[in-house]
């Protein structure tokens, strides 16, 4: 999967917080001033920040914990941090919860000034792959000071993702079978407009007659769907799904056959016709374009939309700012495909979300933390916070959530399937990601230029960015070979062995 | 030029001067520190990053000689970039200067009533946050807000429309935007100027029974000359610091069609997967260099107009 | 920027201001259309104003849902509660006017002390220091961001306030410098000689004679600087980026849109609130404000 079209949320430690990497654009006070803190932090070496951001880290007492977890922070607090201390009457654990963009900086600044803290996520440093930060020497291992392999996510642990030379890091407290075109639907509206709700759309065609419908019927006071445009990234996410729902490989758009991109390929074609058929039948929300996904979300909320393609945290992210609009009715779909036949929706595995640094003198303590992380309970607990689902996804049937919440997860076990990831195969490939120049217009771009009339020609546009990527691989392939000496080649890209009906797991990485 | 009230004794030698100056420097010391530190010290350091490939999280850059400028040349964003803050230029400014002109003239006149009022609302936006402005306007501007529905009910247009998030006319969003926002501040300029014109030139030209065209063609104007240079200068460079307010309203899109050089630049740094520091930096200086000679054309232009008036 | 000759130099600015409106004999046919044309054009202008007050009061989906309707339902007060007491915005005030007032002063007492001796004297040096102004003068702002954090962060002022006030008024202002040169420049130097003939120095000189002279100047910086550093955005966003209670009324808003950005109605509140004190010191101080800006167009 190259750098230019990683998929929202899949992004190594900002697996959490989909939603923020999503409205980055908007963000001026988030996402893009964290990005140009994160710069800054480069450039600068430490000072009265971090010094006054917390007590140094390293230097024993309390054990400092970072993350950017908003609506996790009572949960963490309650079911993770507070009984553990009772346990251990010696333990203190501080956590501090920033913005993603904040928390990228000071991480940043600490670690030049020896003042990280010992456990922390890697939100908000960019979308950097924990192998680069492994080889700086950020983290160290953690496999030896608790038992992760035999833990119940024991088998969701990869080499080249949470495990690094044989050590492990890190490892996945939330499920990697998920995806973020998940319709949701405002059941009142859609009753309303005499849509039987049980009855899933199932094709595209059938998601466009609800839209019809739906629009129709409420004469002009809201519409079908709601197809945010402001975002570029948005955009992109949504057509990735789309299109693998047509058949495309993934994620990445990448044929693991040959290795070749495949974003000029008809699915991806198709998936872009299927946003602007919706858009010509006039069932999409004229005021799409200016709408980042919150955005839309609120706009759902007020009744303004029936239907909405988002990710899990959805409902999570209603209760917490529009409530009334959950006691309304909301619903949830499989993801429709063109046809009637179903194709899958691909992920990569779920990457590591917190891990401890190699300046922490608490490392015992904070994997033994993080090991309560991978329990039967807290992760029910994660579950009923409706978040990203869980990694014991089997938590979430029993689980203290909204109906649609479980059966938006019961749907992904369906739809989802984890697909292979260079890095995985060949670790060497995070250096030709970290060498590639991110490339415009990209996929979002393009998305953005035909949703809003500035461009007609889908396929040829297409072809073009496909074209620059591909020559952009071969460039970075070659820069990492000869300037650091880097054993890799194209062939990291292909996986042969490749079913896209099954989950692509460690024995298939062997076998390859 | 300069008025000299100490006695200089230009055959002493400068130690002794300096000896003998020792409190100017005293008095010049906060503001030499402050500009050498804050001003003049990050426009030589932006400049050497110009010349580095410095990916985001490498602690620092490769000196790569002039390869960021060769990019930039073969760059298409970055002359689109480059030809929407031209095309914002081209616009904005003589729009804000000439349109705070009319207004100025008419609420210099004496018959005029309300001006205080009128004055007060029109400088209002000046002292509004850029970003406030942006918020309000992408609401007010989108296809459910005020302007669109107007618009439909008016009969103006057929279908509701995104002027912020339509790729044709999105730039022009900004640039009425951005004109509306600064209009009040170039209103007041223009009040300074014409306050500055004799009343008697007026009667003058009254007795003489010229009408009020004729009167502001050849009494005034001429005399506005020297503060259309200014005013268009100031205005310019305003017209260049145009960022916090097109990265709320429009954040450079949709696909680029407001993308104004700041944003470019700013992407390029910032919001990139992996941000390219020495590549942004090469063009904020490319771009500071065009400006410049922008600046000067305009300069010269201006002299040369000014001397053809003069003469005439 | 050299004056015309009828403005005369020790004339405050103020004895320039708009003429009094005096009471319209009879309203003429083109003036009827004047005033309605500006009432238009004035409308234009309020109307966000009264949208952005509109939308403070109504909940976040009656902004979207009421279409061209001003009037809220019923008012929610509780937004401008929320924004004021959950987001900060209390906090966010005081910062603002902490580092407005730090940033105002040392701009004024900068340049004043520059201004003066640039204006009155010569000394070596004199015509490199004003090459260099002239040479700086046009770069854009935004783009040294970079190494002034860095300078920053090694004098150790990152996330302070003093930091914010260096990096807003150490540097640039070359405006308010030279506005208080050429006001020296034409003051008579027999005010120095009789100062000094009853035993004054230098600094007595400046601050008991020369800086209450210009008063004026002073009124214009302090007024355009108040002005600039009240709006400012990207320096202190940065500078404050992990210590929110530093951030001032500009950044809180961006970073409430950032945290909350749904709350349209809360924001509106916040944007509210932070409008107030500018618009109601502009309303109070309006002639001042004018004759300002007026005085410094002139120079």
């Amino acid at each position: 999967m190259g750098p230019h079209d990683r998929i929202p949320g899949a992004r190594p430690g900002v697996a959490g917080a989909g939603r923020r990497t999503l409205s980055r654009r908007q963000l001026i006070g988030g996402t893009t001033a964290g990005a140009l803190t994160a710069f800054l932090a480069a450039c600068t070496g430490g000072g009265q920040m971090s010094q006054r951001s917390a007590a140094p880290g390293g230097s024993g007492g309390a054990l400092q914990w970072w993350d950017q977890f908003r609506p996790l922070t009572k949960m963490l607090q309650n079911d993770l941090f507070t009984p553990y201390m009772q346990e251990h009457p010696g333990v203190k654990i501080e956590r501090r919860q920033m913005d993603a963009p904040d928390l990228g900086q000071a991480l940043q600044v600490g670690r030049r000034s020896n003042q990280m803290p010992d456990v922390h996520s890697m939100a908000g440093l960019g979308g950097v792959s924990p192998a680069a930060l492994v080889s700086e020497g950020w983290f160290q291992p953690i496999g030896k000071l608790a038992d992760f392999a035999g833990s119940p996510v024991g088998d969701l642990l990869y080499d080249g993702i949470h495990r690094f030379n044989g050590d492990i890091y890190s490892f996945p407290p939330f499920s990697g079978r998920w995806h973020d075109a998940v319709p949701w639907y405002n059941s009142a509206m859609l009753k309303q407009a005499g849509i039987d709700v049980e009855e899933e759309p199932g094709t595209w065609d059938k998601l466009r007659e609800y839209a019809r419908k739906v629009t129709t019927s409420m004469g002009g006071d809201a519409f079908g769907i709601v197809v945010p445009s402001k975002e570029p990234e948005y955009l992109a996410a949504l057509v990735h799904r789309l299109a693998m729902t047509a058949g495309a490989p993934g994620p990445g758009a990448i044929d693991w056959k040959t290795g070749d991109y495949v974003y000029d390929s008809p699915e991806y074609v198709q998936a872009i016709e299927f946003l602007v058929s919706l858009q010509k039948d006039k069932v999409v929300h004229p005021a799409s374009a200016s709408m980042g996904p919150r955005d839309a979300r609120a706009r759902w909320a007020a009744g303004q939309a029936g239907i909405y393609l988002w990710g899990a945290w959805f409902v999570g992210g209603l209760l917490v700012d529009e409530p009334e609009a959950v006691e309304r009715g909301v619903g949830v779909w499989h993801i429709p495909c063109p046809e009637t036949t179903r194709n899958f929706v691909y992920n990569p595995p779920q990457p590591g979300t917190f891990w401890v640094s190699s300046q922490s003198k608490q490392a015992k303590t904070a994997a033994e933390v993080m090991l309560r992380m991978t329990t039967k309970e807290f992760q029910s607990k994660l579950a009923s916070a409706m978040d990203q689902p869980p990694a014991l996804v089997e938590v979430v049937q029993e689980a203290d959530a909204h109906a649609a919440y479980k059966a938006c997860v019961a749907n992904f076990q369906d739809d989802v399937r984890i697909g292979p990831v260079p890095e995985v195969g060949n670790p060497a490939v995070w250096q030709v990601l970290a060498e590639m120049r991110d490339l415009h217009p990209n996929l979002g771009d393009i998305v953005q230029s035909v949703l809003t009339g500035s461009t007609t020609d889908i396929a040829g546009e297409l072809k073009r960015y496909n074209d620059k990527v591909t020559a952009e691989r071969d460039r970075a392939v070659q820069a990492v070979r000869e300037e650091k000496g880097a054993e890799v080649d194209l062939k990291a890209w292909v996986f042969a062995n490749w079913d896209p009906t099954k989950d692509y797991d460690q024995q298939a990485y062997a076998a390859r | 030029m300069t008025t000299t009230h100490e006695r200089t004794h230009p055959g002493r030698g400068w130690p002794r001067r300096l000896r003998k100056d020792w409190w100017i420097y005293l008095f010049l010391l906060p503001t030499v520190l402050g500009y050498g530190a804050y001003t003049v010290y990050p426009l030589l350091a932006s400049w050497w990053f110009a010349f580095l490939d410095w990916p985001g999280f490498a602690a620092v850059g490769t000196f790569t000689g002039l390869e960021n400028f060769e990019r930039l040349l073969g760059d298409d964003l970055f002359w689109n970039a480059f030809r929407n803050s031209l095309v914002f230029l081209v616009i904005a400014v003589p729009l804000r200067v000439g349109l705070a002109l009319l207004l100025a003239i008419v609420l210099n006149r004496k018959k005029t009533p309300f001006k205080g009022f009128f004055r007060t609302l029109f400088f209002l936006p000046v002292v509004t946050t850029g970003a406030i402005v942006g918020v309000v306007f992408t609401l007010v501007l989108d296809a459910s807000g005020p302007v669109s529905l107007s618009l439909v009910w008016s009969g103006l247009i057929d279908s509701p429309a995104n002027f912020a998030a339509d790729a044709g006319t999105s730039l022009y969003a900004g640039i009425a935007v951005w004109v509306w926002k600064w209009l009040g501040i170039t209103l007041i300029y223009w009040l300074a100027a014409l306050q500055t014109i004799p009343q008697g030139v007026h009667e003058a030209a009254m007795i003489d029974g010229a009408g009020a065209w004729a009167e502001f063609r050849h009494v005034t104007m001429p005399l506005l000359v020297p503060f259309l240079v200014i005013i268009t200068l100031i205005d310019t460079v305003a017209a260049f610091n145009v960022f916090d307010l097109m990265q709320t309203l429009t954040g450079g899109g949709p696909s680029f069609s407001s993308e104004v050089i700041e944003i470019f630049i700013f992407r390029t740094a910032f919001q990139a997967t992996v941000p390219q520091l020495g590549y942004a930096s090469a063009a904020a200086v490319l771009f500071g260099l065009l400006t410049v000679v922008l600046a000067v054309v305009q300069a010269l232009g201006m002299r040369w107009a000014r001397g053809r008036i003069g003469s005439s | 920027m050299t004056a015309p000759a009828t403005t005369a130099p020790t004339r405050a600015p103020a004895a320039t201001a708009t003429g009094r409106a005096r009471p319209p004999r009879r309203p003429s046919v083109g003036q009827v259309v004047t005033v309605v044309v500006l009432l238009v054009l004035g409308g234009l202008w309020v109307y966000p104003f009264v949208w952005l007050v509109s939308a403070s009061l109504k909940t976040s989906p009656e902004i979207f849902g009421s279409g061209l309707s001003l009037m809220p339902e019923t008012p929610v007060w509780e937004n401008y509660a929320r924004a004021w007491t959950e987001v900060g915005f209390g906090t966010y005030f005081v910062n603002t006017l902490v580092i407005t007032v730090g940033t105002v002063l040392l701009v004024v007492v900068r340049s004043a002390l520059a201004g003066y001796v640039l204006g009155r004297y010569d000394f070596i040096g004199k015509k490199l220091l004003i090459g260099i102004f002239l040479v700086t003068f046009f770069l854009p702002e935004g783009y040294t961001i970079i190494p002034i954090t860095q300078l920053t962060d090694q004098l150790r002022l990152l996330n302070t306030h003093a930091g914010v006030i260096l990096g807003l008024g150490a540097g640039g202002q070359i405006a308010s410098t030279l506005l208080y040169a050429g006001y020296f420049r034409r003051l008579p130097k027999e005010l120095e000689e009789t100062a000094r003939l009853d035993g004054a120095g230098h600094f007595t000189i400046f601050f008991r004679v020369m800086l209450p002279l210009a008063w004026p100047i002073t009124a214009t910086v302090v007024i355009l600087t108040y002005l600039f550093a009240w709006n400012v955005y990207l320096l202190p966003l940065v500078f404050t980026l992990s210590e929110p209670d530093l951030r001032t009324l500009a950044v809180g808003m961006t970073v409430f849109m950032g945290e909350r950005g749904t709350d349209w109605s809360g924001l509106a509140a916040g944007a509210v609130i932070s409008l107030i004190p500018v618009i109601a010191v502009f309303v109070v101080l309006q002639r001042r404000f004018v004759d300002s800006i007026a005085g410094a167009v002139k120079q």
